[in-house]
């Protein structure tokens, strides 16, 4: 198991796929404060010239904690989609996964370690962003709570490890990246549509994101998603050992 | 002892139309490298997959270095060593990577593991560029390290899938070579439908057609068996060849087998009354003779003679 996950973690390096997800995170890490601080100023600028008189409140930390949200469930999880849909199919399509499963290799290792090394690299991405976003809002703003920061990026860290989750799942199913990425969009656009539903909406995992958004805000957080999300997991891991049991190289 | 065993193996593809195997027997003993012959399509990769634990059989049984062949079984992998028929690698390792991570995959210890990855570089001539990404290499070169890792945790057999059909003669030659000294410490069981490859190298020789095995002997014997004179005319066209083709016909001259371009082929040895009444008749004819020769059956003639009696 040991030397799967440090080939794992090295090809990710190699790949460059965890130096563009660092990449990717850290820039909207930064892109959110200094949106949340200077949009208002953005504005008031453009329709200065043309002579429209629109009031912005002034903006505070919590605003670019809030973008900081949307960013990484938005723009960060598509990125994640894209570049954990070859994870699996890639090592079929190419055959390397045939030189794996004929040595003494668990196949159950083999997803494990896939899966472990995504989430490790979505930790990574997202505490270097997180640290850029904590460090430029206190930088503009003067002032940052720790712990919520700590919290709301727990929360985000759940939520992208569901989007790598279904992501690997799809991946195991397919010869092809393109088929996993497409359904494992999808799939995220249906867990949105999902926690629209008046009754069992608050159990999607989409809805995570509120809670984040609902830590900022100093609500209550709600169990549901988190319920779901776990019960996700061990759906998403064990179906894709199960079907990785069954390939057969036909 | 026997190093691989086949009763009555078979596969049949999902879908149930494609039998892919059907009924497959063999006895291979230790230390034999066992060629594993027949065309496009007979079954040879069906039969090698089947072996190696990578899928599944329809019918029958199998061991391999004493263990029983079941789908996944991680004792069976332990014992072999597989090179694929385009052997496909980690691109972005370098060849020591590869090596190393196939040795700790069979929990090698890492002082056996770099022992045995230095002596495995310098027996595949790849010690030269084993620090470079395995992606810059040459189909011989990954051809040799394909092999190389098959052969990383000494196994008791290992089994190649046509391991020189993308080569070039040079790097044709070089694999065999390596290949030929390998039956000291394995059993080796090659895939291929390169008649001369196996007659290079190996010990023993199983043919498969659609499936089905159609022989399985020692080389030498196989050889001697079908061994007879070949008796080749080249005349100096093919309408030439046709005029004699047709006065054969019906005429008992050996054994008439094929005219192809201009050369007629008769097998057996023919008595030297009929020889002499052959040449005759191509002088009778006004044919003009280009080459006369009496040659020993090579294994393509015998595969040819297997498959068509078939």
């Amino acid at each position: 198991m040991k030397t799967l996950l440090i080939k794992e973690f090295k090809e990710q390096w190699r790949s460059k796929r965890l130096l563009s997800s660092l990449i990717v995170f850290s820039i909207f890490g930064i892109l959110s404060p200094l949106a949340a601080r200077f949009m208002p100023d953005f504005i008031a600028n453009m329709t200065k010239e043309q002579a429209i008189n629109i009031i912005v409140p002034e903006p505070v930390w919590t605003d670019a904690l809030l973008q900081y949200v949307k960013n990484i469930s938005q723009m960060c999880s598509f990125i994640l989609i894209i570049l954990t849909m070859g994870i699996i199919a890639k090592e079929k399509e190419s055959g390397t996964m045939i030189f794996l499963f004929v040595k003494p290799v668990k196949r159950s290792s083999f997803i494990l370690s896939k899966f472990m090394i995504q989430y490790l690299s979505a930790f990574i991405s997202l505490l270097i962003a997180s640290s850029f976003c904590f460090f430029y809002t206190y930088l503009f703003f003067e002032e940052a709570d720790i712990m919520i920061f700590l919290k709301i990026n727990a929360i985000l860290l759940l939520f992208v490890m569901f989007i790598q989750s279904l992501t690997l799942f799809y991946s195991t199913l397919f010869k092809s990246s393109i088929p996993a990425g497409l359904l494992a969009f999808f799939t995220w656009l249906i867990s949105g549509l999902w926690g629209q539903i008046k009754v069992i909406g608050p159990y999607s995992p989409s809805r995570l994101v509120k809670q984040s958004e609902q830590v900022i805000a100093g609500a209550t957080l709600q169990w549901e998603p988190f319920a779901t999300t776990f019960v996700l997991f061990a759906v998403l891991l064990g179906l894709s050992i199960w079907f990785c049991e069954k390939w057969d190289t036909e | 002892m026997t190093a691989i065993k086949c009763e009555n193996l078979g596969k049949i593809y999902k879908n149930g139309k494609v039998k892919a195997l059907e009924g497959l027997c063999l006895d291979i003993p230790e230390h034999c490298i066992f060629g594993f012959l027949g065309p496009n399509g007979a079954g040879k990769t069906t039969a090698i997959k089947i072996l190696c634990g990578l899928m599944k059989s329809s019918s029958g049984q199998a061991w391999v270095a004493g263990e029983a062949v079941s789908q996944n079984s991680l004792k069976l992998r332990s014992k072999i060593g597989y090179l694929s028929q385009e052997p496909r690698m980690y691109a972005w390792m370098t060849a020591i990577e590869l090596l190393d991570f196939v040795g700790k995959i069979y929990s090698m210890p890492t002082g056996e593991i770099h022992m045995r990855r230095d002596e495995l570089l310098d027996l595949s001539g790849l010690k030269q560029v084993a620090k470079r990404r395995i992606s810059t290499y040459s189909g011989g070169m990954i051809q040799r390290l394909g092999i190389a890792q098959a052969l990383m945790s000494k196994p008791k057999v290992i089994f190649l899938d046509e391991p020189t059909s993308s080569l070039d003669p040079i790097g044709r030659k070089e694999v065999l070579e390596f290949i030929a000294h390998l039956s000291d410490n394995t059993t080796v069981f090659l895939s291929t439908h390169i008649l001369e490859d196996v007659e290079r190298i190996c010990h023993k020789v199983g043919i498969l057609d659609k499936g089905h095995l159609l022989i399985e002997e020692d080389m030498l014997a196989l050889q001697k068996r079908y061994s007879s004179n070949i008796l080749e005319i080249e005349l100096d066209n093919p309408e030439q060849a046709l005029a004699l083709s047709s006065w054969c016909t019906g005429k008992q001259i050996g054994s008439y087998l094929k005219t192809a371009h201009s050369i007629l082929s008769f097998n057996g040895n023919i008595p030297a009354e009929e020889k002499r009444e052959l040449l005759r008749t191509i002088g009778e004819l006004g044919l003009d003779l280009m080459r006369y020769e009496s040659k020993q059956a090579s294994l393509e003639d015998v595969f040819v003679r297997i498959i068509e009696k078939k």
